[in-house]
């Protein structure tokens, strides 16, 4: 008794792992247990059992409820690929003006807002892609295919890479001093001898239009739930599950929104960097003194 | 008192004094960026990661190795130069020169304009068709991906025999029966097991939220699979705490190693995975062992950074207490250091568990059998994003029980020892 006074925290844990154990060897694996190789959910065997509801049929192979509890939440996945189908194509059809047809056109509210965003985010990527590298799409977002064919001249020349190395060791010297300035040329040139000067810059232009635009995103969203209760708590569950959620899950339904591209990468990166970004805001404004606030007021 | 409006307030006196964690945010955002420089070639984003996964493609690992290389160079160096942008102090001088002003961009124009000269004589000197001076072609640059090759074969020429006589070991002796425990688990029992720690840890509302979660998982048709990504992923935590907690001990003892092992962790963070999952896939095969090998690779990184920053925390006045009672180094790591630094060192495993529950998912491209997998097949599959979606929440839903129960168990510490 006075150890158990003494160290309650170990008896709870004790008691825990030989409840654990009993129901381990109490409950015996079922004969027709196995672990099922390839997608079940997509053969048809004669064994599964189904169930129907909200229109979804699961097919599952039924086990002693102690052994492994059913696919209750089966439909789930079904349901959430529906919606968003239905999200897209169907919701909400509007008259839109389409510029290149030069008419009006019928379609869904989601699919236009996606696809301006699309066109928005290619702008600026393909922007700073050109001013590194040459090209002509910029031109043609303010002017047209043809206008560029009866004028060849009219494409952004690129920069040289020796001007871009010299750039960034003079930025790196302005910001902080002789280390990064070296740092950053030796970089440069590094990216150009090795050979890996167009895709390195292609990289580039699509993280220097995703990082500013997460840090926007990010601190103003972190401002926001600072300043609103309700904010913060409707946030903070959706930060939680997107910070553990890996990288691979949200690509599958950005493709479905976004369709594929350079695009919809810096939408993917925003969705992943910003959660980040917001709890840290958070957490440095939180921590300010009292105090500070009292001498700003 | 100095009377600011509210944007003002927000903008010149919260948001310089919360520099310091919004500065990690920058930090974070960019290497999340690069990070997903690679994974964003799936969906046809151009650039190094696609060069990447080509090279990959062809088992052109120097290649590949070149191309990650440049990733986490680019990646430190925006960092840094982020770092450097939010920490500049505003000088003002009265009366400069217009050439004092105006040095930099002075100095940036005369650049430009010897980068242009350069690029029209290259222009007449290379006849060949590429202008070296303007952009070095893809694949008339210094290559070192010979050499890289070489090494990997003549160590898969050496090594063989006796990788794979440990390889069949580890996976008949241990991968094998912990898989195999992990999926005897009833169900029942597993709840019962999470939720009761969630009762020890927090009280009833932990045990609550920890019980959603699970039976989350638990409805939902792939509770084996999300077993076997657990298996892998604790078997990865358990190795890759080991290895860190010593390495950032160690490394701690002297400053400079302690400077050069977070510049490792670093460069190791931004570069793309995929680059030694490749050379380790062809050591060891499609098996658990490759892929566990790129999660210990991978989830070391924030247990040794968090074991080096928790370290340092520990203020300073307690080292000379101790010096003063005279402890032996030892006695002090043991006795001062750990104690004090063990609920940061806390949260280090909690990004440990979250690294190397991304890590066992990328591992599908290996060929695995847990969620991962079923991620990959909804990738290429037309009606894939509910399964995705709600598969990234099964992965989610696992780290955040743990997320939850260690979290709640840090903040418990941190007040009892009174450092929170």
């Amino acid at each position: 008794m006075e150890l158990l006074k003494k160290y309650p925290k170990l008896f709870q844990w004790l008691f825990l792992l030989v409840v654990f154990f009993v129901l381990c060897f109490a409950i015996d694996v079922p004969e027709t247990y196995k672990f099922i190789r390839g997608q079940a959910e997509f053969i048809k065997d004669p064994n599964q059992s189904t169930y129907t509801l909200f229109g979804a049929e699961v097919r599952y192979y039924a086990f002693d409820v102690f052994w492994r509890l059913p696919p209750l939440l089966g439909w789930l996945p079904i349901w959430i690929n529906d919606s968003l189908f239905f999200l897209m194509n169907e919701w909400m059809p509007m008259e839109f003006w389409n510029e290149d047809t030069q008419e009006f056109k019928t379609r869904p509210l989601v699919l236009q807002i996606t696809r301006n965003l699309t066109s928005f985010m290619t702008f600026l990527i393909e922007l700073i892609r050109e001013i590194l590298l040459g090209g002509m799409e910029t031109v043609v977002a303010f002017t047209s295919w043809d206008w560029i064919d009866a004028n060849p001249w009219a494409e952004l020349p690129g920069l040289p890479w020796t001007i871009v190395a010299a750039g960034a060791a003079i930025l790196g010297y302005k910001l902080s001093g002789k280390g990064l300035a070296i740092f950053a040329g030796l970089v440069m040139i590094y990216i150009s001898v090795f050979g890996q000067w167009k895709p390195s810059m292609q990289t580039l232009s699509f993280i220097l239009v995703a990082a500013p635009l997460s840090f926007i995103f990010g601190l103003s969203l972190g401002i926001m739930a600072f300043k609103s209760k309700r904010v913060e708590k409707t946030l903070y569950p959706i930060l939680l599950v997107m910070q553990t959620m890996p990288q691979y899950a949200v690509l599958v339904p950005a493709i479905v929104l976004f369709g594929i591209g350079d695009h919809a990468a810096v939408i993917i990166t925003m969705v992943v960097a910003v959660p980040p970004m917001i709890l840290l805001t958070l957490l440095g404004l939180r921590g300010i003194p009292p105090e500070v606030i009292e001498a700003g007021k | 008192m100095s009377g600011c409006t509210n944007w003002q307030l927000m903008l010149k006196v919260l948001i310089p004094t919360a520099r310091r964690d919004i500065l990690i945010g920058v930090n974070q955002v960019i290497m999340v960026c690069f990070s997903m420089a690679v994974i964003s070639a799936f969906i046809g984003a151009k650039g190094l990661g696609f060069n990447l996964l080509l090279a990959l493609n062809q088992l052109n690992i120097g290649l590949a190795l070149e191309a990650g290389l440049c990733i986490s160079l680019i990646a430190i160096l925006l960092d840094k130069m982020s770092l450097a942008w939010a920490n500049k102090q505003i000088d003002y001088f009265g009366n400069l020169t217009f050439f004092q002003r105006h040095k930099n961009l002075l100095f940036f124009a005369v650049a430009v304009l010897i980068g242009i000269i350069f690029a029209y004589v290259g222009s007449f000197y290379f006849k060949e068709g590429y202008n070296y001076l303007f952009e070095v072609p893809h694949n008339k640059g210094i290559s070192t991906a010979d050499f890289w090759n070489r090494g990997v074969d003549w160590i898969w020429d050496t090594f063989f025999q006796t990788l794979k006589i440990f390889n069949t070991w580890l996976i008949v002796d241990v991968l094998q029966p912990m898989r195999a425990l992990y999926l005897r688990m009833p169900a029942v029992a597993t709840l019962v097991l999470v939720v009761g720690a969630g009762y020890i840890i927090g009280g009833i509302r932990s045990a609550m939220v920890v019980g959603a979660l699970t039976l989350f998982i638990a409805l939902s048709p792939w509770w084996d699979r999300a077993l076997v990504t657990t298996y892998m992923a604790t078997f990865g935590v358990i190795i890759s705490c080991i290895i860190g907690f010593t390495v950032g001990t160690l490394s701690f003892q002297n400053k400079r190693t302690t400077n050069f092992m977070l510049a490792v962790c670093d460069i190791f963070q931004t570069f793309p995975s995929f680059v030694y999952l490749i050379p380790v896939m062809m050591l060891f095969g499609v098996t658990d062992t490759s892929v566990l090998i790129a999660v210990v690779v991978y989830a070391t990184i924030p247990a040794t950074r968090y074991t080096i920053e928790g370290l340092r925390s520990v203020p300073a006045a307690l080292h000379d207490a101790g010096s003063m009672s005279g402890v032996t180094k030892i006695q002090r790591l043991m006795r001062i250091e750990f104690p004090l630094a063990f609920p940061h060192m806390m949260l280090g495993l909690n990004q440990t568990i979250v690294f190397a529950l991304f890590m066992v998912i990328i591992g599908a491209f290996i060929g695995t059998e847990d969620l991962g997998q079923y991620i990959l097949k909804a990738l290429s599959d037309k009606k894939g994003a509910g399964i995705g979606l709600t598969l990234g929440v099964c992965v989610a839903f696992i780290g955040l029980v743990f997320d939850h129960l260690i979290r709640t168990w840090v903040d418990q510490r941190k007040k009892h020892l009174g450092i929170s």
